[in-house]
């Protein structure tokens, strides 16, 4: 299996400035309250989550610098968290992340049919996005769904009992929100 | 820890291999193993027992606890990492008298060497690496490894060190160095699992005073001296040891020679590959000593290394010397040495006094009946 | 029908909000230890109880409670362990959305006996909306004063955190837990010292599971003595199966440990067969970590007895002819399923989730994954299934954590159980990409000889 290292070439957020607002700043210290005193490393994998949602769902070395600053690390305790965990995302991604859940249960009840309907559909293959930014395909392992298999989620929520009508409304209904004209 | 503590460490007994030796308590298996010394030390890939927190990942120093103490003499359900546990009184080890051991141990060898790329004709580390040792003492021939090895994407981490991480087998010695010696760790262990690797992840040169013992703790050809990067095969080089006034660090090093020429300066290393001490301190070295200072006339000279004669650089150093006197257990720290087979049962041509040859040998030396004992 | 203690009340409407969970009766086990109870008879009323830990080793929780170090001056900590990972496993979370306000409760009792006055919930990142019910349930306790300072009068000060994780399997081991806690990468610590010792910031620590913890409140509310009544020999109380896989009703159960896998699968209350007038073929009756057994050894054990869903019935015959409860994942298999492609997709999981720190899990998992996908893609070889036996092997009981062991496991009984259908993968190459294998032997009655006579 070749490893994928692509995300070092990317390494900014374009035409993005990578600074919270007030708002997300205050949350910041909300988060940080939770823990003891100088325990403000701990609050390091939320304000990684937080960061990826604001500053376009992934986290370049700019934002991952960003977030040392904030929590007075070292940039390097930064990346080597944000490498480790399979939730934060280290090259861009399309509007929409599709994540399939590929493990035992899944496979058992299909999800190699709907990972290979979402190709018929979109014409991306795990790790693809769609030319048009719309869709990234990822495929994943165990979110602990495996009594609703196959699942996939999408954003904050897991989308269960997947069929090929299920995979066509939640296609319809991603493309039908967003402002880029699809044919 | 208090230090009224420091002159009541109570000791205890410990036996390993069927040797019992009395060690402080809070000793771990591996150092009181050490004391003893040969055969009887478990190998250590990851451990350094000057870095604070390391070992217990490379697995090699599994050993089996057969009664955990005299207070519980129950066995421990699992090989443990002798690095990191500590003896009990009363404790019985079995390291090289556990087939279980030596079966996990060659275990643990091929999976180190998995996706090595052995690499070692092209590696500056050949001939004085610890993978290479491991293989040779504790694995087993052959690989049963079908696929295409491991590799990354290569990285420059500045102008002293080279790093070759298809070679590393992920000690984590490197970061504790950063983290301990250095005031600021820009290199560390990224993403997980089987790619799992050393890096800046920004291409960051390292770049402080102590940086350059990453090289002296890395086990294998991962981190190497750029500076003498292809330059020589440490077995054609001299080591001498000497030393400097240095502001910076204790100044007391290894040259590695060739004629005059300083190829290398390292730290002084002990029988296990570590660094030496000196008052109780590690005798980490600066890079100014290391990169700077090349030339035979920054050191004074106090002389030749005492190399140790398993060691391939060792080759060479012997020539048209007498046979040393002592006998092998006393260089050996009483012990006898292990011996794969004993070439003198198998071949009247090894009663040949090789020594005695003038000039190299030919294939007629070994057809003339063995020369008589005087 | 079974008793029900932890999910009784799960379908009454409205349930996650503090109004309708305190009608029915909710916090009283907090009223109950706070004001008559000391924590060491709270400490003690678990002990007795037999409650074992419902994460999947199922070590007895009052004693890893009494484990905990007590120095002066030293804060303790209670963490709760909702990194429900392990596939086939998604209890916790069934628990966690519909009744959060139960593991609410029982973290604070369990926070007053541990002496913990602040507690967290590590949840697996995923878990992004059942994340926010529990914060939601936590401000509404802390807002009718179950948590903050001086809780109902006692003088005990506590409160409750929501932790996210970011997606790793290997957090789920408690220790790696706590270094993700710690803002960390997820590499497990090497043992000893126990987390009861030096855990959370170097302070002691008590890791628990979801369903543990949640237990905790109808042992104080019945008392021990009631709960230890339920079940059979040591294991005792209720268990939540969730069961998934190839059968008519998945879900999470809550079953009394009285009853036989048999009519766990097959009765209606529970997973109601196997759909499509298909048979079973094979189950991993505690998540996937645990061995995989072939219908006729999941339904009897080797010795011809009525295999039951209890800790000691399911891991009868050891790893020979057993398996273990483990988490509670009951996944289940029929007859048109490959026992060889489902173990590559497992030890997929598991080189997925390796954190990479220790040498045979690292190297050992990929290379067993690698070979699978030979043997299922038509392309392995005979002595591939022994080598892949030796690995698994060299594997299991030399890594720093549990995980190792659970990579091995998978593989090593799928080979034990169904070495014939490798056999039959090798063997059969073209035929191997094109169909799943499904030996039905695996259902016909074991023969048990009878005892010789003396």
């Amino acid at each position: 299996m070749p490893k994928s290292t692509d995300y070092k070439k990317e390494k900014t957020n374009q035409n993005m400035s990578v600074s919270f607002s007030a708002d997300k700043l205050k949350e910041v210290q909300q988060i940080i309250a939770r823990y003891p005193e100088e325990r403000q490393k701990s609050a390091l994998l939320p304000v990684l989550h937080l960061a990826q949602q604001e500053f376009g769902g992934w986290l370049s070395t700019e934002t991952m610098d960003y977030v040392a600053t904030l929590l007075q690390l070292e940039p390097i305790e930064v990346y080597e968290v944000a490498t480790f965990y399979s939730m934060y995302n280290l090259k861009p991604i399309g509007k929409h992340l599709l994540e399939v859940c590929q493990t035992g249960p899944c496979m058992l009840n299909g999800s190699e049919e709907i990972v290979a309907y979402i190709y018929e559909k979109l014409g991306i293959r795990p790790g693809q996005t769609t030319a048009d930014g719309m869709f990234t395909l990822k495929t994943v392992e165990c979110l602990g769904a495996c009594g609703y298999a196959p699942m996939l989620q999408l954003g904050k929520n897991y989308r269960e009992h997947l069929t090929r009508q299920k995979i066509d409304e939640l296609i319809a209904s991603c493309s039908g929100q967003s402002t880029v004209a699809t044919t | 820890m208090s230090s009224d503590t420091k002159n009541t460490i109570p000791t205890v007994k410990v036996t390993i291999d069927n040797i019992t030796i009395e060690v402080p308590a809070g000793t771990t298996i591996l150092n009181a193993a050490r004391q003893i010394g040969g055969d009887v030390t478990p190998p250590a890939m990851c451990y350094y027992s000057k870095l604070e927190g390391s070992g217990g990942k490379c697995r090699t120093c599994l050993v089996e606890v057969a009664a955990g103490s005299a207070a519980d003499p129950r066995p421990m359900p699992k090989l443990v990492a002798s690095c990191r546990t500590g003896v009990m009184d009363g404790m019985v080890v079995k390291n090289i008298t556990s087939d279980k051991v030596k079966d996990a141990r060659a275990g643990v060898v091929e999976f180190l060497l998995l996706n090595h790329p052995l690499d070692c004709p092209v590696c500056d580390q050949a001939g004085e690496c610890h993978l290479q040792d491991l293989g040779y003492e504790h694995g087993k021939e052959g690989t049963r490894y079908e696929f295409e090895r491991r590799t990354f994407e290569k990285e420059d981490i500045g102008p002293y060190i080279q790093l070759h991480m298809t070679r590393c087998i992920l000690c984590y010695r490197c970061t504790y160095v950063a983290d301990q010696l250095t005031d600021q760790r820009v290199h560390g262990v990224l993403d997980r699992g089987d790619h799992a690797e050393i890096s800046t992840h920004i291409s960051k040169a390292i770049d402080n005073n102590f940086s350059g013992n990453m090289i002296d703790v890395c086990p294998v050809g991962a981190l190497t001296d750029k500076t003498f990067r292809f330059k020589n095969r440490v077995w054609f080089t001299k080591p001498v040891l000497a030393h400097r006034d240095c502001p910076d660090c204790c100044g007391k090093v290894t040259l590695w020679q060739r004629g005059d020429e300083v190829l290398r300066v390292t730290a002084r290393k002990d029988e296990w590959g570590e660094v030496c001490s000196y008052d109780g301190k590690p005798g980490w070295i600066c890079n100014t000593c290391r990169f700077d200072k090349k030339a035979a006339s920054d050191w004074v000279i106090e002389g030749p290394v005492n190399v140790n004669r398993h060691s391939v650089i060792s080759q060479g150093h012997y020539s048209a010397l007498q046979t040393p006197k002592e006998t092998l257990p006393e260089v050996m720290g009483g012990r006898a040495p292990k011996l794969m087979m004993d070439i003198h049962d198998v071949s009247e041509v090894n009663k040949i006094e090789l020594s005695q040859l003038p000039g190299a040998a030919t294939g007629s030396d070994f057809n003339s009946p063995a020369p008589k004992e005087a | 029908m079974g008793r029900k203690l932890l999910l009784e009340k799960a379908n009454v409407p409205g349930i996650c909000t503090y109004e309708v969970y305190r009608r029915e009766g909710g916090y009283r086990s907090v009223e109950k230890a706070l004001k008559s109870l000391s924590p060491d008879q709270v400490t003690e009323e678990v002990k007795k109880s037999g409650l074992r830990g419902r994460g999947g080793a199922g070590f007895p929780t009052g004693m890893k409670w009494g484990f905990l170090a007590k120095p002066e001056g030293v804060p303790r900590y209670l963490v709760v362990n909702a990194d429900e990972s392990e596939p086939g496993t998604f209890k916790d979370r069934y628990l966690m959305e519909f009744i959060p306000h139960l593991l609410i409760e029982g973290m604070i009792t369990a926070s007053y006996a541990l002496g913990s006055n602040r507690s967290y919930i590590y949840i697996r990142g995923e878990y992004v909306w059942v994340a926010e019910i529990l914060e939601r349930a936590i401000d509404e306790a802390r807002a009718n004063g179950w948590l903050g300072k001086n809780i109902l009068g006692s003088g005990f000060d506590c409160d409750i955190y929501v932790h996210r994780g970011a997606g790793a399997y290997i957090c789920g081991e408690e220790t790696a837990l706590l270094e993700s806690l710690e803002g960390k990468r997820g590499n497990p610590r090497i043992k000893p010292p126990f987390p009861a010792v030096k855990g959370l910031w170097g302070c002691p620590t008590v890791v628990n599971n979801v369903e543990t913890i949640a237990a905790v409140v109808p042992i104080i509310n019945d008392g021990a003595e009631e709960y230890a009544k339920i079940g059979i020999g040591k294991s005792t109380g209720t268990k939540l199966i969730s069961a998934c896989g190839n059968i008519n009703k998945p879900g999470v159960y809550e079953i009394d440990m009285t009853i036989s896998v048999e009519e766990f699968i097959y009765s209606d209350e529970y997973c109601g067969g196997i759909p499509a007038g298909k048979k079973l073929k094979a189950c991993i009756p505690g998540g996937s970590s645990v061995p995989i057994l072939p219908a006729n050894l999941l339904l009897k054990t080797a010795k011809g007895e009525t295999r039951m869903m209890t800790y000691e019935s399911l891991a009868d015959g050891g790893f020979v002819s057993g398996s273990m409860m483990g988490s509670g994942g009951f996944i289940v298999l029929d007859d048109s399923q490959c026992v060889v492609r489902h173990t590559y997709t497992l030890a997929r999981f598991y080189r997925h989730e390796s954190c990479g720190q220790c040498s045979p899990c690292r190297e050992g998992t990929g290379w067993m994954e690698k070979i699978l996908w030979n043997i299922e893609t038509g392309k392995g070889k005979m002595s591939d299934i022994d080598l892949l036996w030796d690995i698994q092997r060299k594997i299991e009981g030399n890594t720093i954590c549990p995980l190792g062991d659970a990579a091995a496991w998978p593989v090593a009984a799928a080979i034990r159980h169904f070495r014939d259908e490798f056999e039959w993968h090798v063997l059969h190459p073209q035929e191997a990409q094109q169909r799943n294998y499904g030996l039905m032997h695996y259902a016909d009655p074991i023969h048990v000889p009878n005892p010789v006579m003396a």
